[in-house]
C-alpha cells in the first residue's frame, strides 16, 4: 500500500482540503514510497579485481587482503559492523550457521568478515563480536582505515556510500584466479552451503 | 545497548491531535477525532512496564529471554531479540540498506486515515516516507509478531523475526507501544522548540560570549525562515516534506549558566529545568568536568548533543552525544603512536599535569592507554603551575625521552623563561587551542601536537562557508574550534530536526542524530572519493557536502556516542605551520 497521505473520514473539513494538497505536492516531491522488499536472494558471478591494501585482523596484526583471501581454499567473505542492528547480525548468524555445518561435515572453513565501520571497529570491538557469534579458528575478522575499507567493498562493487546504505551481501570464491559468487538478499544458510557445494563442484 | 533508565509513560491525549484541530480553526467535538487507541482500555502500569521489558530488554514478563526465529532457522534471543533494536527505543523504525523497519508505536500502528502518522524513513538521497496500513487490531498485531503477515495480509521480509508471545505477553506489548512515543516530549509545542545551552562557571568571560554570540545569531537566523503554524517568518530552506506538513518550529534559546563547585550543579539542573523544560541541550561550554550535566541528561532523559567540552565522562549514556572523547582520545593516540615507534619507541614518557580534574583525568588516560606497551609513565602533578614548578618538572630528561605537557594556553605562556629539554615534547591540542596557542618561540621549535582536527589544507576548505558565514555577520575568528563546533551543533540540529517532522520525541532525535551523522558523513566521503578521482582537480566539484567541522571525519551508528574517533600528530615548527608527523590515528 502506497502512503497515501489523509483522507476518508477525518472529521474536519478543512484537513480534508488540506490532504488534497498535500497528497499532489508530496508526490510531486517524490516523497512516497515504493514497495518494501521481500525476502528471496540474487547469485551472480563476477571477477574482482582486488587492491594490495594492508587491514588490522581482530588479533591486531596488520596483514595483506589478498594473503588472507588466498590460502588456495574456498573462502565466503561478508561486509559488517558492530554496532548495526538490521542487516550484519543476520548475515553473520547466517555465517554463524554456515560454519557450524562445515565442521560437523570436517571441512576447511575459510571466512573474512570485513568491517564498514572501521574507525569504530577496533580490533578489541571485533574480537567481542567474534565470539558473540561463535566464530572459530576458520573465521576472521578485519578493520583497517576508512578509506582501506571503501576500496575493498568498491573492488567488490559493495560500496553504498555510508554503513547505513549497505546491502546484504555475501561472497564466496573457489580458489584465487577463480570467479566469485555473489549472493545477494535473504539466504537461509542452506541456500548459502548449497552454492558453496555448487561452486567447489561437489 | 545504552544504559538507560527505565520509564513508564501515561497515556493521555496528545498535543498532536490539539494542534490539528489549532490549525483547523474550527471547533469540532474533540472526541470525534481522537483516534481509537487512544480510548483504548487503560492498562496498569505494571502491563506497561512487562510490555517495555520485553521490547527494549528483550526479557519476558517470567524473567526468561525472549526468542525470535528469523528467516526459517536462525534463533535470536534476549536483548539481541529486542525489538528495540530495529524498531528504536522511541518505535520510529529505522532504514538500513534497503530494509525500512516501520515506525510501530500507537500513533502509526493504530492510525486511522487522516491521522498524518508520517515519518521520514530515508533521509538521504532518495526520499520516503512510512507506509501508511489500515489500523492494526490486536488480532493482527499478533498475526504480525508470531507468523510475520502484516495486516495487509503480506508476508514480511525475514528480517522480522517471529515471536512466539502467549496472549498476556501481547497484551503487555501492545500496552506498551500504544503508549509508546505518543505525545510530544517537552519542551516542544505546536509552534516552538526549546532548546538549553549549559555554561560552566571559571569560563573566561571572552569565551562565553563567544558562544553565545554564535548561538544567539543562528538561532535567531533559523527563526528568520522559520514559518509556523501560526504564521508569521518568510519560507526558506526548509525540506519538502516540512513545508508540506508544515511541522516547522520557532527555535528558543535559553542559557543556563552554572555556579561553583561541581556538586552542586545537578541541583542548579533541576531547577533550571523545573522552570524551562526543554526539548534538549545543544553545544555548552566546560573547561573541567561535565560529568553533573552528563548524569542530569541522562536522568532527566533530555539529549545534550555536541557539548564544547575537554573531557567527556568515559562511561557513554544514550543522552549524551559528544565530537570525540577529548584529551582521552589523545591520550590514546599518542600512546599509539609512540609504542609503533619499533626501534624509536621511549623507554619513558614524563607527564606534566595540573593538579586539577582535567590534568588528572588526561594523565590517568595517558597511564592507562600506555599500559603494556613496555614504556613506563612518570606523573609529574602540579599543585601550582609557575615557572618554577614548570622548571622542576621538566628537568632531567634525555633526547631519548618523551615529555608530555597537558598545559592549556595561560599556563604555555609560562614557558616563555624556560629552555625547553632534549626530550620530545608534545601538547593537546585540543587544551593548547591548537597552533594558535601562545607558544614561546623556542618551544614552538620542538613541539609536537596531538591534533584531532584536520590537517589545515583540507581544513580550509572544509571552513570556507563557515568563514564565509561569520564574515557575513561581522563575527571575528577568535576561538575557531569553538566556533565551529557550535557551528555544526546548530547546523546539525537544524537538518535533524527537520527530518524528524512532527515526530518530536528525545529518543527519536538521538536516532536521527545517529543515522543523519553518518549518512552526512557518507555522502562527505563519496564526494572526497570523487575528488581524488579527479586528481589534480580537487576543487572542480561543488563542494556543499563538505564537512563544515574541524574534524576530518564525524559518525556514528547505533548507540556509538563520539563522533570523532582519532588525531594526528603533528610538528608545530617554528613559523607555525603544521606538518604531520602520522597519518590519521584511531586508537
Ligand atoms: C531484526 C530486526 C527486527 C526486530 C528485532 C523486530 N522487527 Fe518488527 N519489523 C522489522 C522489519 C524489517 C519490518 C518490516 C517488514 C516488512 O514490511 O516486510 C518489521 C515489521 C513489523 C511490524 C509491522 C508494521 C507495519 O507497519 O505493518 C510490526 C507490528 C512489528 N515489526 C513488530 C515488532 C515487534 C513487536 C518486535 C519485537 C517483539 C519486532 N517487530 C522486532 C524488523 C524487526
Amino acid at each position: 500500500m502506497k502512503n497515501t497521505l489523509p483522507g476518508q473520514t477525518n472529521p474536519c473539513p478543512c484537513l480534508l482540503g488540506f490532504a488534497a494538497v498535500f497528497i499532489c505536492a508530496a508526490l510531486a516531491a517524490g516523497l512516497c514510497s515504493a514497495a518494501q522488499e521481500g525476502g528471496g536472494f540474487t547469485r551472480t558471478e563476477a571477477v574482482y579485481s582486488l587492491p594490495e591494501v594492508t587491514l588490522v585482523r581482530q588479533d591486531g596484526a596488520s596483514v595483506s587482503l589478498s594473503r588472507e583471501l588466498d590460502d588456495g581454499h574456498p573462502v565466503m567473505v561478508s561486509f559488517i559492523f558492530t554496532s548495526c542492528a538490521v542487516i550484519c547480525p543476520m548475515l553473520s548468524h547466517l555465517m554463524s550457521q554456515v560454519q557450524q555445518k562445515l565442521a560437523k561435515g570436517g571441512e576447511k572453513r575459510h571466512m573474512v568478515s570485513i568491517s564498514i565501520d572501521p574507525e569504530q571497529d577496533t580490533p578489541a570491538r571485533l574480537l567481542e563480536y567474534a565470539k558473540k557469534f561463535r566464530a572459530g579458528s576458520g573465521w576472521q575478522f578485519y578493520t583497517g582505515t576508512a578509506q582501506t575499507s571503501i576500496d575493498v567493498q568498491k573492488a567488490f562493487n559493495a560500496y553504498r556510500g555510508d554503513k547505513d546504505n549497505h546491502a546484504p551481501l555475501i561472497f564466496m570464491r573457489a580458489s584465487p584466479g577463480k570467479p566469485w559468487v555473489r549472493i545477494e538478499g535473504f539466504a537461509t544458510s542452506d541456500d548459502l552451503l548449497h552454492e558453496y557445494r555448487r561452486m567447489i563442484g561437489q | 545497548m545504552k544504559t538507560k533508565p527505565p520509564r513508564v509513560r501515561r497515556v493521555y491525549r496528545s498535543n498532536l491531535i490539539e494542534s490539528k484541530l489549532a490549525l483547523c480553526g474550527w471547533l469540532v467535538l474533540a472526541s470525534l477525532v481522537l483516534p481509537d487507541w487512544v480510548h483504548a482500555a487503560t492498562p496498569t502500569t505494571d502491563e506497561i512496564e512487562r510490555g517495555r521489558r520485553i521490547y527494549q530488554e528483550g526479557i519476558l514478563p517470567s524473567g526468561a529471554p525472549l526468542h525470535g526465529m528469523r528467516s526459517g532457522k536462525v534463533e535470536v534471543k534476549g536483548p539481541q531479540a529486542a525489538c528495540a533494536n530495529c524498531h528504536r527505543p522511541s518505535g520510529m523504525g529505522s532504514v538500513e540498506g534497503g530494509i525500512q523497519v516501520p515506525p510501530i508505536s500507537g500513533k502509526f500502528l493504530y492510525a486511522q486515515a487522516g491521522d498524518m502518522a508520517l515519518a521520514a524513513m530515508d533521509l538521504r538521497g532518495e526520499k520516503r516516507m512510512n507506509q501508511a496500513h489500515a489500523p492494526y487490531t490486536d488480532d493482527t498485531l499478533a498475526q504480525a509478531i508470531r507468523l510475520g503477515i502484516n495486516n495487509s495480509g503480506r508476508s514480511m521480509n525475514p528480517v522480522m523475526p517471529h515471536y512466539a508471545l502467549d496472549k498476556p505477553e501481547m497484551q503487555a506489548l501492545a500496552a506498551y507501544l500504544r503508549q509508546l512515543s505518543s505525545q510530544w516530549s517537552p519542551g516542544a509545542t505546536a509552534d516552538t522548540l526549546h532548546f538549553a545551552t549549559v555554561i560552566a562557571p571559571g569560563i573566561s568571560p571572552e569565551r562565553r560570549k563567544t558562544l553565545v554570540d554564535m548561538l544567539t545569531l543562528m538561532f535567531k537566523q533559523k527563526n528568520a525562515n522559520t514559518v509556523t503554524r501560526s504564521g508569521g517568518g518568510r519560507r526558506h530552506m526548509v525540506s519538502a516534506a516540512e513545508m508540506v506538513l508544515g511541522t516547522e518550529r520557532r527555535w528558543q534559546l535559553h542559557v543556563w549558566e552554572l555556579q561553583g563547585a561541581p556538586e552542586t550543579w545537578a541541583a542548579q539542573l533541576h531547577d533550571d529545568y523545573q522552570r524551562e523544560p526543554v526539548f534538549a541541550l545543544i553545544s555548552g561550554l566546560s573547561e573541567t568536568t561535565w560529568a553533573p550535566v552528563h548524569e542530569f541528561c541522562n536522568q532527566a532523559q533530555v539529549p545534550c548533543l555536541f557539548p564544547s567540552v575537554p573531557l567527556p565522562p568515559a562511561t557513554e549514556s544514550f543522552y549524551s552525544v559528544y565530537f570525540s572523547r577529548g584529551v582521552a582520545l589523545e591520550a590514546g593516540v599518542l600512546a599509539r603512536y609512540l609504542s609503533g615507534q619499533g626501534a624509536q619507541k621511549p623507554q619513558r614518557v614524563v607527564q606534566v599535569y595540573h593538579d586539577d580534574w582535567m590534568g588528572r583525568g588526561a594523565a590517568q588516560a595517558l597511564k592507562q592507554a600506555v599500559a603494556g606497551s613496555g614504556i613506563t609513565v612518570e606523573d609529574r602533578c602540579l599543585p601550582d603551575v609557575n615557572p618554577q614548578s614548570l622548571q622542576q618538572a621538566t628537568k632531567n630528561m634525555t633526547g631519548a625521552e618523551v615529555l608530555m605537557l597537558w598545559l592549556r594556553p595561560a599556563e604555555l605562556a609560562l614557558l616563555e623563561k624556560l629552555a625547553p629539554p632534549s626530550a620530545s615534547v608534545y601538547f593537546s591540542g585540543e587544551l593548547t587551542g591548537e597552533e594558535r596557542g601562545p607558544f614561546p618561540v623556542a618551544w614552538k621549535k620542538h613541539a609536537k601536537l596531538v591534533y584531532p582536527y584536520d590537517l589545515p589544507g583540507q581544513r580550509e576548505d572544509n571552513m570556507a562557508n563557515f568563514r564565509a558565514w561569520l564574515t557575513m555577520r561581522g563575527l571575528a575568528v577568535v576561538d575557531e574550534p569553538l566556533q565551529a563546533e557550535a557551528f555544526f551543533a546548530v547546523n546539525f540540529l537544524t537538518d535533524t530536526v527537520a527530518g524528524m517532522l512532527d515526530n518530536l520525541y528525545r529518543d527519536y532525535l538521538l536516532e536521527t542524530t545517529e543515522s543523519m551523522l553518518s549518512k552526512a558523513e557518507g555522502m562527505k566521503s563519496e564526494q572526497q572519493a570523487r575528488d581524488r578521482e579527479m586528481l589534480g582537480k580537487p576543487h572542480s566539484l561543488p563542494t556543499q557536502h563538505a564537512s563544515t567541522t574541524i574534524y576530518p571525519h564525524l559518525g556514528l551508528g547505533p548507540g556509538q556516542r563520539f563522533a570523532s574517533k582519532g588525531a594526528y600528530i603533528v610538528r608545530l615548527g617554528e613559523d607555525g605551520k603544521l606538518t604531520a608527523e602520522s597519518g590519521w590515528i584511531v586508537p
